[in-house]
């Protein structure tokens, strides 16, 4: 028995179990058990990938730090999945696939406008578990998970033949921030102040308003006589009261954008100074309600809650308010509004009122029935939004075997290895013409190493993350 | 040997490698609680620890040599010895920070940590054996530096691909940073073991190395697989070198050492 793991003067300084037809025998079953066992043995298993365990398990890492929850973007979801896709259609496994078309294109192409961007990657990994703990414990992309500038996440992903591997599934975490992401952050316009001589307190410069008849209100020197233009004619002469000036337009002026300008004399008609011209719009008619002009664009998932980025175009439209919430959005930088509705608010009710207001102040009400709302929810999540990706038959259990066998075989080769580099370390390394064992043994040590970790810590071996 | 060199031999080498092992884990422990600012410190306060026990052991070593009269080495030793004794545990305390920087999970954690541990003992052991005269003692410590070798290699290619793929994976840069590697760590086997007829191999070699990389990356082997088996193709080379040196060029040693490499490399691909 000692001649099979002991180097010693009667084996030749070479355990029986390390001989050469040892050695090929072992080489032997190996090829057998990884090669030949595929196509023995076609059983599936199932693994547990799950969506919603990502999209929560990021939240709750969040959390921990003090940090709010990422919204899901269904804009981000679809660039993630269109991303996935790319990657399992080219075979590319990079940030930059297929043919070094960066990430944020992808953000670009979902319609998505971010002010910071990130992506997490990961295929082969056979739990969302072991997944979610490789992320953590990486710190690039951890960094990701828990960064404080996004406020939005899309998880994507693809399943299909894959580097080498047939069931393999690509996941695609896209994280984002937009800048147009809170409503309301178009405040309407409160006027300008003019450094000049004369100064228009009413109308201001830029100002909508549905008052056709209005008191014109200005400052100037005191006691000045006022004359005022109206789009480039003499309009009106008027003596200021102390330092203010105030006209009554008592005929309704029509519909239309103007100009009003005035200079100011002294009593012995002397010219002092002058405003600068100061654009307004009259308008008293209420924006024309087009249904069609509603959709959803956008959908949210939190905490198991839903909302919808209502999104209203009209060129016409200022503001467009939940009347139930009273919540309301300006038209963005972007050129459309994205007003926020919960699920929760408007279930129950049978329609849901919005009402669309044009700058000047007119309004118009739309009730939109809830059920087309969360249909239009539905219509847009579904596609894109598997909540739920769990029994997927991902890995076959030959895998399993594979591994049990492979893990064996290691452990036993640097047991063997272990005990001839003992030995052989007592007698001398170099006389006994043998290959070097301490080379072989440290080569056992970090492969059973990397067996415990892909064991233990999930795919490290075969689950890539980028 | 009186108390004060007892104590140097039996626990000097000991403490700074726990001075080392603590430092890890305050690293790791960083690492976990996410505390980047903290880093740039503990690298660097580590490494200075690492190089203090290094130099203080060559140069108080030295001194001791110089009253016994000894001859001074030959260039050729210097230049070796420099590598062996500076570059190449500079290397592993590099990889092993690299490695755990990239690969932070908890259960490998410790184990690379007291695998670094059991490393450093061993390697300030036959450093002071060595500038002190032990030969015994170096002689049975002195596989350090080819196990230094193969780690540090392992733990730097893995880096430069985990680099590499975080910066956007450019192929060619990633090839030009791979054969820098490969060349250096061959250029230091060939020189720690004066063997300069080998450096025909270094071209070959480097070709094939590349090749496996770029048909294992073409089939989607995850990189800490490709590191390991160009580690595997690495320790084929010093075992080669070795019998070189030793005029053991049999075919059943190399035979044993390609077995063995077949083994290795199927048990990685395929798992």
């Amino acid at each position: 028995m000692k001649d099979f793991f002991i180097p010693t003067e009667k084996n030749g300084y070479r355990p029986r179990l390390l001989s050469r037809f040892a050695l090929y025998t072992y080489l032997v079953v190996i090829l057998f058990v990884n090669l030949g066992i595929n196509y023995l043995i076609p059983v599936s298993v199932k693994a547990e990938l799950n969506i919603n365990y990502i999209y929560d398990y990021q939240n709750d890492e969040r959390a921990k730090r003090g940090l709010p929850d990422l919204l899901i973007n269904t804009k981000l979801v679809e660039s993630a999945n269109t991303k996935a896709k790319a990657m399992l259609e080219s075979n590319c496994w990079s940030h930059y696939c297929p043919d070094g078309k960066s990430p944020w294109d992808f953000f670009d192409n979902a319609g998505y406008s971010y002010i910071y961007a990130g992506e997490n990657l990961a295929e082969g990994f056979i739990s969302t578990e072991k997944l979610m703990e490789a992320w953590m414990n990486s710190p690039t992309h951890r960094v990701n998970i828990v960064n404080t500038n996004f406020t939005e996440v899309g998880i994507g992903y693809a399943e299909g033949n894959f580097q080498n591997n047939s069931n393999n599934m690509i996941i695609v975490v896209h994280f984002g921030s937009r800048v147009d992401f809170t409503p309301s952050i178009n405040l309407p316009d409160t006027g300008s102040i003019d450094t000049n001589l004369v100064k228009f307190t009413y109308p201001t410069d830029g100002i909508s308003t549905k008052l056709n008849t209005f008191d014109i209100l200005g400052t100037s020197p005191e006691n000045s006589i006022i004359a005022i233009n109206l789009n480039g004619s003499y309009f009106k002469e008027l003596t200021s009261m102390g330092k203010v000036f105030k006209y009554p337009i008592a005929t309704p002026l029509v519909d239309g954008d103007y100009i009003i300008y005035a200079e100011a004399y002294d009593k012995d008609n002397t010219f002092l100074g002058s405003s600068r011209n100061i654009n307004f719009r009259i308008d008293t008619v209420s924006p024309i309600i087009d249904e069609s002009g509603i959709e959803v664009t956008e959908v949210l998932v939190e905490d198991n809650s839903r909302s919808a980025i209502i999104n209203y175009n009209d060129t016409d439209a200022y503001e467009i308010q939940d009347v139930q919430t009273g919540r309301i959005s300006y038209r963005n930088a972007s050129g459309y509004f994205a007003l926020q509705i919960y699920e929760n608010d408007i279930k129950g009710n049978e329609a849901t009122s919005f009402k669309i207001s044009d700058k000047a102040g007119n309004n118009a009400e739309l009730d939109i029935p809830v059920e087309v709302i969360i249909s239009m929810m539905d219509d847009l999540q579904s596609p894109l939004l598997h909540q739920l990706k769990d029994n997927i038959e991902n890995l076959s259990s030959n895998q399993n075997i594979r591994l049990s066998v492979n893990w064996g075989f290691a452990s036993f080769l640097t047991i063997i290895f272990g005990i001839d580099f003992l030995f052989l370390t007592k007698t001398g390394l170099s006389n006994s013409h043998r290959s070097k064992s301490h080379i072989n043994l440290i080569l056992y040590i970090i492969l059973l190493l990397i067996l415990i970790i892909g064991i233990t810590s999930g795919n490290i071996l075969n689950g890539s993350m980028k | 040997m009186n108390m004060n060199n007892s104590f140097s031999w039996k626990y000097r080498p000991l403490f700074y490698s726990f001075v080392l092992f603590m430092g890890l884990i305050l690293f790791t422990l960083a690492i976990q609680s996410e505390q980047p600012q903290f880093y740039p410190y503990i690298i660097v306060v580590l490494s200075f620890v690492f190089i203090l026990e290094i130099f203080s052991t060559i140069y108080f070593g030295n001194k001791i040599l110089q009253q016994y009269s000894i001859p001074a080495i030959e260039i050729r030793d210097k230049f070796s010895n420099t590598i062996q004794h500076f570059v190449l545990p500079f290397s592993l305390f590099i990889s092993i920070v690299m490695f755990i920087y990239f690969h932070n999970y908890v259960v490998i954690k410790w184990i690379i940590l007291l695998c670094a541990f059991f490393l450093f003992w061993i390697l300030f052991t036959n450093l002071r054996a060595f500038y002190e005269d032990k030969f015994k003692i170096e002689i049975k410590t002195h596989y350090i530096y080819d196990i230094i070798s193969i780690i540090s290699f392992f733990g730097l290619y893995d880096s430069v691909l985990n680099i590499c793929n975080y910066w956007g994976q450019n192929l060619i840069i990633t090839l030009l940073l791979l054969v820098f590697l490969i060349l250096i760590y061959l250029g230091i086997i060939l020189i720690r073991l004066y063997n300069y007829k080998l450096f025909k191999l270094i071209l070959p070699y480097i070709v094939v190395n590349i090749g496996l990389f770029l048909l294992f990356n073409s089939l989607g082997v995850s990189s800490i697989k490709i590191a390991f088996i160009s580690t595997l193709m690495y320790s084929f080379y010093i075992a080669y070198a070795h019998s070189h040196n030793e005029n053991l060029k049999t075919y059943r040693i190399f035979e044993e050492y390609f077995v063995i490499l077949c083994i290795s490399i199927i048990l990685l691909v395929f798992n």
